[in-house]
C-alpha cells in the first residue's frame, strides 16, 4: 500500500461525540465569543521590527553625517585657526629682523 | 517533537465518522438565526472540523475547544457565507489556523504531560495495520505546523493543492513543495530511515 493511501487510513475523520452540538449550541446561547486568532496577525511583529531596524539606520547614518560635519568644520578652524597663527609669527619675525637691521646700522 | 507531546490513543481505533448527510437546505434556515438548523450544520461539520484539529494539535482536550471556537464564530459570520462549499472551507480556513496558533503558543510555552498521556498503548489485538497507521500519525505531529496542515487537508479532507493554498493563504508552489517534501519524508521514516524535515 502506498503511503498516501495509508495515510488516508491513518487520518479518517473521527467525530466528537453527541455532546459536542449541546456544547457548542451552549456557548452561543451564552454569547461567548472564540478566542481571537493571534497568528494571522504575527506578521504585524515582524513589520514593527523591520520598521524599528529602519528607523534605527537611518538614525545611525543620520548621526554619522553630523559628526563628519562637525569634524570637517572643526578641522576648518584649526587650519584658519593655524594659519592666522602663522601670519602673526610672519609678522613678528619680520619686526625683529628690522629692529636688528636698525641696530646693526643697516 | 518529544514523545511526551503526543496524546495516548484510544486502544481501540476510534470509529470513523459516518459521512454527514449534506443538506443545503439548513444553511439559508440558520442564516436566518434558526437554532435547530445550526445545530444540523454543526453535526454536519463537527466530524471534520474536530478531526483536523486533533491530528493538528495531537491534544483530544486541545481539539474539542478549537472546533467548539470555530463553530461559535462561525455563528456570528453565517450571514456572510455562501453556500455549503464555503461554509466547508470557512470552518476548514478557521480550525486551521486556530489549530495552528495554538501549536505556535505551545511551542513558546510548553506543558509537561503525564506519561499516561504519553505513552503509546496498543491494544492486545490492535493488528499491524493499526500500529502502521498509529506510526504514521505519529510521524505526522513531527512535522511542522504548515507541512503538517497541508498533508492532512489534502488526505484527511480530499482537498485539492489550490484548494489548500486558499485555506491557509500560501502560494500553489508552497503546497505542492510542502507536498512533495512531507511524503518523501514520511515514506522515509514510516520506512525506518532518513533523517527530519
Amino acid at each position: 500500500m502506498d503511503i498516501e493511501q495509508q495515510l488516508k487510513n491513518a487520518l479518517r475523520s473521527e467525530d466528537p461525540g453527541p455532546q459536542f452540538t449541546a456544547a457548542v449550541l451552549e456557548r452561543v446561547a451564552r454569547g461567548d465569543a472564540a478566542a481571537p486568532v493571534a497568528h494571522r496577525r504575527q506578521w504585524q511583529l515582524p513589520m514593527a521590527l523591520a520598521a524599528s531596524v529602519v528607523v534605527a539606520v537611518v538614525g545611525l547614518s543620520l548621526l554619522r553625517e553630523y559628526r563628519e560635519a562637525q569634524r570637517a568644520a572643526a578641522a576648518q578652524q584649526l587650519a584658519v585657526a593655524l594659519e592666522i597663527t602663522g601670519a602673526q609669527l610672519k609678522e613678528v619675525q619680520q619686526r625683529l629682523n628690522r629692529t636688528q637691521q636698525k641696530e646693526n646700522g643697516i | 517533537m518529544p514523545l511526551a507531546q503526543f496524546t495516548a490513543p484510544p486502544a481501540q481505533p476510534a470509529p470513523a465518522a459516518p459521512p454527514a448527510p449534506e443538506s443545503a437546505a439548513e444553511l439559508p434556515v440558520a442564516r436566518r438565526g434558526d437554532s435547530q438548523a445550526f445545530a444540523q450544520l454543526v453535526k454536519q461539520h463537527q466530524a471534520r472540523v474536530f478531526s483536523v484539529a486533533l491530528r493538528l494539535t495531537g491534544h483530544r482536550e486541545d481539539a474539542e475547544e478549537l472546533a467548539q471556537d470555530a463553530f461559535v464564530q462561525l455563528h456570528g459570520v453565517l450571514p456572510q457565507l455562501a453556500d455549503e462549499q464555503h461554509v466547508r472551507h470557512w470552518l476548514l480556513r478557521a480550525v486551521t489556523h486556530r489549530s495552528i496558533d495554538r501549536l505556535r503558543r505551545r511551542e513558546r510555552r510548553p506543558r509537561l504531560v503525564s506519561l499516561e498521556d504519553a505513552a503509546e498503548v496498543a491494544g492486545p489485538d490492535a493488528t499491524p495495520d493499526v500500529l502502521a497507521q498509529r506510526r504514521l500519525a505519529a510521524l505526522l505531529l513531527q512535522l511542522a505546523p504548515a507541512p503538517r496542515a497541508v498533508v492532512l487537508l489534502r488526505f484527511q479532507q480530499d482537498l485539492d493543492p489550490s484548494d489548500i493554498a486558499a485555506v491557509l493563504d500560501m502560494s500553489l508552489n508552497t503546497v505542492k513543495s510542502h507536498l512533495r517534501r512531507s511524503l518523501e519524508w514520511l515514506r522515509a521514516q514510516h520506512a525506518g530511515a532518513g533523517d527530519g524535515y
